[in-house]
This record gives C-alpha cells, sequence and structure tokens, in this order.
C-alpha cells in the first residue's frame, strides 16, 4: 500500500479532474488532496497545461478564508494543511474568469490521513 | 393497562429510528428528482433536497456541512446537464451517484460556445448545454426510470416498477398536453431556461435575461422593447418566477399576456411537481388560445 499510494494518488487526481471536465466548461480543474499536514493542490487547464499564475485561495466550512498564496506554476503545489475540522474549500483563481475549486469535508480529510504514509 | 401502554410506546420509541436507518437516504440536487424519487420509492425512503428556497439550485454550492451530508447517502440523484456543477468539484461516493441524463446525453441542448486562449495555449472552445431537462417531459419520464433502476438496488423491483408507470403515465399525460400547444407566432421568456419545452413543442422561445422574481431595470425595458420591434408578433411572454406587480405592470403595457410558468426547481409552495406542471401548462394554453 505505502508503495502503491503515489500511483493511488495520481490515479485519484486523473479521475477527479476528468470527472470534473464536463462541468468546468469555462473553468480550470482543481484537485485537493492531504498528505499527513500537508495540503496538496493541482490544477490544470484541459490542455494539461498548468497554470502559471493565479492565486491559491483556501476557505474554512464557513467561508472565511484561512489561507492565500501565489500560484507557483509546479503541478502539485505543497501547502501546510490548515485546520480543517469544519472542512476547506481551495479555490485557484487564475483571473479573467478562470477559476476552479475543490471541496475536501471533515471524512475525506481523515480518511486520506488514515492511509499510510509513502 | 398502563403498564402494557407504557411497554407498547417504550417498544415503538426504540424501534423507531431503527426502521429510519433502514430506509434509502437519497439527496438529489433539483426538485423534480426528488418528486420522482418520492412517487417510486413512497416511504422506503428518506428523500432530501437541501437547497434553500431563495438560491437557484443550479447555481447553488452547498455549505461543506451539506456535502458531507451527500457523501452518507446511499444515492445521491444528479440532473446532468451541467446543473448543480458543484457536484463535479467534491467527492461524491461513485457508487452512490446516479446521472440522470446520461441516457440521453446525446440529446441535450447545446446553448453557447465560447471561443478563446489561454496565453500561448491556443484557442479552444467551450460548450455549455441546456440543462432544464425536465421541462420535455419525455425526457423527465427517463429521468424517472434511471431512478427507477438506482432504487431496484435498495427496495423490491415490482414495487418500484408499478410506480415507475403510474409516474410515466402521468409524464405522458403532461407530454400529450405540450404537444397540443401550437403558435405561429414566437413567445418571450424573462430567462433562456425553456429550451427542452421550446424544442418538444415545437414552439419558438426567445428570451431576455432577466433576474428572477425581480423589477426589470430601465435598460433591460428598452431591451425588450427592442425585441418586440424585431419580433412584433410576440404576444406571450413567459415569467420564470412569480413577477413582482410592476414587472407584471410593465408586460401588460406592451400588450403581451404574461404567464407564470414555474421551472419546479423548487418544491412549489402549493401541491407538488406535477399539478405546478399542468397549471403551468393550462395557463400557456389559455394565453395562446386567447392571443389574437
Amino acid at each position: 500500500m505505502t508503495v502503491l499510494r503515489p500511483f493511488l494518488r495520481l490515479w485519484l487526481s486523473l479521475l477527479a479532474l476528468t470527472v470534473a471536465m464536463p462541468a468546468l466548461g469555462h473553468g480550470l480543474n482543481v484537485f485537493a488532496s492531504v498528505e499527513g499536514e500537508t495540503l496538496i493542490v493541482e490544477s490544470k487547464f484541459s490542455s494539461g497545461r498548468v497554470p502559471q499564475v493565479g492565486t491559491v485561495r483556501i476557505y474554512d466550512g464557513y467561508d472565511v478564508l484561512v489561507h492565500e498564496t501565489e500560484v507557483t506554476g509546479e503541478s502539485a503545489m505543497r501547502l501546510p494543511l490548515p485546520d480543517w475540522s469544519t472542512g476547506l474549500k481551495v479555490e485557484v483563481d487564475i483571473g479573467d474568469g478562470h477559476d476552479g475549486y475543490w471541496i475536501l469535508t471533515p471524512a475525506d480529510v481523515r480518511r486520506q490521513q488514515a492511509e499510510p504514509e509513502s | 393497562m398502563k403498564t402494557w401502554f407504557l411497554c407498547l410506546s417504550l417498544f415503538w420509541w426504540a424501534l423507531t429510528p431503527a426502521l429510519a436507518q433502514d430506509r434509502v437516504t437519497i439527496y438529489t440536487v433539483s426538485y423534480p428528482l426528488a418528486y420522482f424519487a418520492e412517487r417510486l420509492a413512497g416511504d422506503e425512503a428518506r428523500v432530501f433536497f437541501p437547497a434553500p428556497q431563495d438560491r437557484d439550485p443550479a447555481f447553488w454550492r452547498p455549505p461543506i456541512a451539506v456535502i458531507a451530508d451527500y457523501q452518507e447517502a446511499d444515492l445521491i440523484l444528479l440532473n446532468g446537464a451541467g446543473y448543480a456543477d458543484w457536484t463535479a468539484n467534491a467527492s461524491l461516493p461513485r457508487a452512490a451517484l446516479v446521472d440522470t441524463s446520461r441516457a440521453f446525453r446525446s440529446r441535450l441542448i447545446e446553448t453557447e460556445s465560447i471561443t478563446h486562449s489561454h496565453g500561448g495555449d491556443g484557442e479552444h472552445t467551450h460548450a455549455a448545454v441546456a440543462s432544464h431537462v425536465w421541462l420535455d417531459f419525455q425526457l423527465a419520464a427517463e429521468q424517472a426510470e434511471a431512478v427507477a433502476d438506482a432504487l431496484k438496488r435498495f427496495l423490491p423491483a415490482e414495487k418500484i416498477e408499478a410506480e415507475l408507470s403510474a409516474l410515466q403515465a402521468d409524464l405522458n399525460r403532461l407530454d400529450q398536453q405540450v404537444m397540443k400547444l401550437t403558435s405561429s407566432a414566437p413567445l418571450l421568456a424573462s430567462h433562456p431556461r425553456y429550451q427542452y419545452l421550446a424544442r418538444r413543442s415545437g414552439l419558438t422561445i426567445e428570451s431576455v435575461e432577466w433576474p428572477a422574481g425581480e423589477t426589470p431595470t430601465e435598460s433591460q425595458w428598452q431591451a425588450l422593447d427592442a425585441l418586440l420591434v424585431q419580433w412584433p408578433q410576440v404576444r406571450v411572454f413567459l415569467w420564470e418566477a412569480e413577477p413582482t406587480a410592476d414587472a407584471q405592470r410593465g408586460i401588460v403595457e406592451r400588450g403581451l399576456t404574461a404567464v407564470w410558468f414555474d421551472l419546479a426547481d423548487h418544491r412549489p409552495a402549493e401541491g407538488d411537481f406535477m399539478t405546478r406542471m399542468e397549471k403551468n401548462l393550462n395557463a400557456l394554453q389559455q394565453a395562446l388560445d386567447e392571443a389574437p
């Protein structure tokens, strides 16, 4: 399981991005996951290109902004996991009306944290 | 006697939560799907449609606590066609998801396409589709069938089939009413939501884009007047939501007959999906009959 974990996350990311695509007609595909105390944020255009500029905003379950940072251009940004007790909404906004988000419920975070570390 | 009554009460008190837990838990993204599920499953299911009355379920993003409730459901009924697109942005259990318009995906109506580029990414086109599929009652019947198929995983198939036949008969009756609607003149609507009704009936329904339940601004009235110059034969105007008195007056002053054709995204204040649609169709039929 430990060896498979990176592949599992990659597969889940691809699956989520693929499922999200039809509904995100005019947006950006965003996926977030948790590894221990790290929040992993992935965003891509449907072409597969990774945005180079933009803003990542993280909101808690009450829609209160808890963290904001700039897009780094990496395919997977690693951020410190904020307080997730009410859940998290991870939003990537690259301007010109292009944005996307992913929602993590507390159960999602608990389940992902329970998976063994790679 | 009192002791027996007390024992019986305690027995039922203990049993009720257990019975409730045995019922299928269904979450939906629109009222029509909740209605179909309630008709098909009856008391065997607990059906939840949590969108607040003052929010448009097509665009509403539920709070995370509500999304957590969706995650716990036995079935999550999706409308598809881009309706409630938040469902593609959260981890919902695949086994519970039912896309009720999947079977007729090729018959969805494309509404717009936007061509643009992201820096050096080259030009590309985004397509959008009309989402209020249930306004074609033949498609609504197919949605009901998808709900029925999903319910058969939990409930006796014979019961579900019987309820489905009755529901589809009601939807066919609405469809026959739609097929009787005729008008040589186009209709105007307050919002572009009637694409499936138009296609099925053969009516031409053009639209403005006014916010639901608000009085149009001066510039919005001017835009309507410009459309009426373009289509002077228009006599019937469809409101997607109950209009304000000023809005209604403005329509009547322009010589149009106004019809409130409720989309039924939400549970109606009175009656249910079927009675609301009958009311819509009767009002529209009457307006078309009386139009000069």
